[in-house]
């Protein structure tokens, strides 16, 4: 921040013009990505038509959840039952609570259960279960990857088909927020799940960002894993605001995991009013905190139903021997 | 392989009132509709 400052009032001594242009050109180009992506999406056709009931109706979805337990994806798996239904497409959901080793005996089941596709949802890696995918492969059952990939990301192999996720796209959009919110000066704490797949496209949103729009602002990193969720964010971004009395935001990946935490932290150091959140999911108890608006500004939201029919549009097209 | 691939809003405060009481509206209406006609359902 302090070198920040120092480059900005020696370059208004000689350029004042150039200077400001530069900053508002940079504030611009992320305001002008956020606009975009502020009104309501518009659908776009997958692919071709097709009769959904005559090529999939009475043939079996096997969903695979990665955790039974997680709202968010329990919700995905619901929304798709009662999608599937409307074509008459039947779905069996692998109750589970999180571990490879219900996914392996989940995968072992669809293969047993002779279902026409198997959908492993929102976190379950397959590359941890090459020898089931391999397996139902070799009985004409194809295993879909659904809300795990970004588009950049190379998928693991035998994967049948996939429903990605914009991650980077969604890590562009939370930084943009914290450049605009802060008019280019951001000094940001960025809270990083590592573990977790999709976090290496967000920060590389992330810092595309700010390398393009806001090259003289700070950012830092703070890392937890999933099981100390609960235990370190809070800890970890408080310490940070300590040390960096400087840090005006805190760029949250997952918003339910992460910001109720670093809102705590915010709260307890005594920096609401000076440090804000941006963050990505849409949960609806953190959108409630973008209406309050004291602390978390943004939230990047998807919509749970829409993904239920991607996946459900994309199961039926390869059960009925469709191209993906 | 065809990555199919859903889309994402921003909400802040000039638009958080469009997702709801509910904070799960936001999308409209068009997925639920196009993939329905696409799907000949309707």
């Amino acid at each position: 921040m302090k070198k920040w400052v120092l480059i900005l009032a020696a370059a208004l001594v000689v350029a004042p013009a150039a200077i400001a242009a530069a900053v508002a050109t940079g504030s611009n180009g992320a305001q002008a990505n956020l606009d975009s992506h502020r009104k309501v999406p518009h659908f776009v056709a997958p692919g071709p038509a097709f009769d959904a009931k005559a090529k999939a109706g009475g043939k079996t979805i096997f969903v695979i959840p990665a955790s039974s337990q997680v709202p968010f994806v329990s919700t995905i798996s619901n929304n798709m039952k009662r999608i599937a239904a409307l074509a008459e497409v039947k779905t069996t959901i692998w109750q589970n609570q999180g571990q490879p080793s219900q996914w392996v005996q989940g995968m072992n089941a669809a293969v047993a259960q002779k279902a026409k596709a198997i959908v492993l949802l929102a976190g379950n890696d397959p590359a941890g279960l090459q020898p089931q995918i391999k397996a139902a492969k070799a009985k004409g059952i194809p295993t879909i990857v659904a809300h795990l990939y970004d588009d950049h990301q190379k998928s693991a192999a035998n994967v049948g088909g996939l429903i990605n996720i914009p991650y980077n796209i969604a890590g562009q959009l939370i930084a943009d927020q914290a450049i605009v919110d802060t008019k280019a000066k951001a000094d940001a704490l960025v809270v990083t799940i590592n573990q977790v797949k999709s976090t290496v496209p967000m920060v590389a949103g992330i810092r595309s960002q700010f390398s393009k729009f806001c090259k003289d602002c700070k950012l830092t990193f703070t890392d937890v894993t999933i099981a100390d969720i609960a235990t370190k964010i809070q800890p970890n971004v408080q310490a940070a605001l300590t040390a960096d009395p400087g840090i005006n935001y805190v760029i949250c990946l997952y918003d339910s995991a992460e910001a109720p935490f670093a809102e705590a932290a915010i709260r307890a150091a005594g920096r609401t009013g000076k440090v804000k959140i941006s963050t990505f999911n849409g949960t609806p108890d953190i959108l409630k905190e973008v209406k309050k608006g004291d602390i978390v500004t943004m939230d990047v939201a998807e919509n749970l139903e829409w993904i239920g029919y991607a996946i459900v549009d994309q199961s039926m097209r390869i059960m009925g021997g469709l191209p993906p | 392989m065809k990555n199919a691939r859903v889309p994402v809003r921003v909400f802040d405060k000039s638009n958080i009132a469009q997702a709801g009481a509910g904070f799960t509206s936001g999308f409209g209406n068009s997925y639920i509709g196009g993939y329905q006609k696409l799907w000949g359902l309707k």
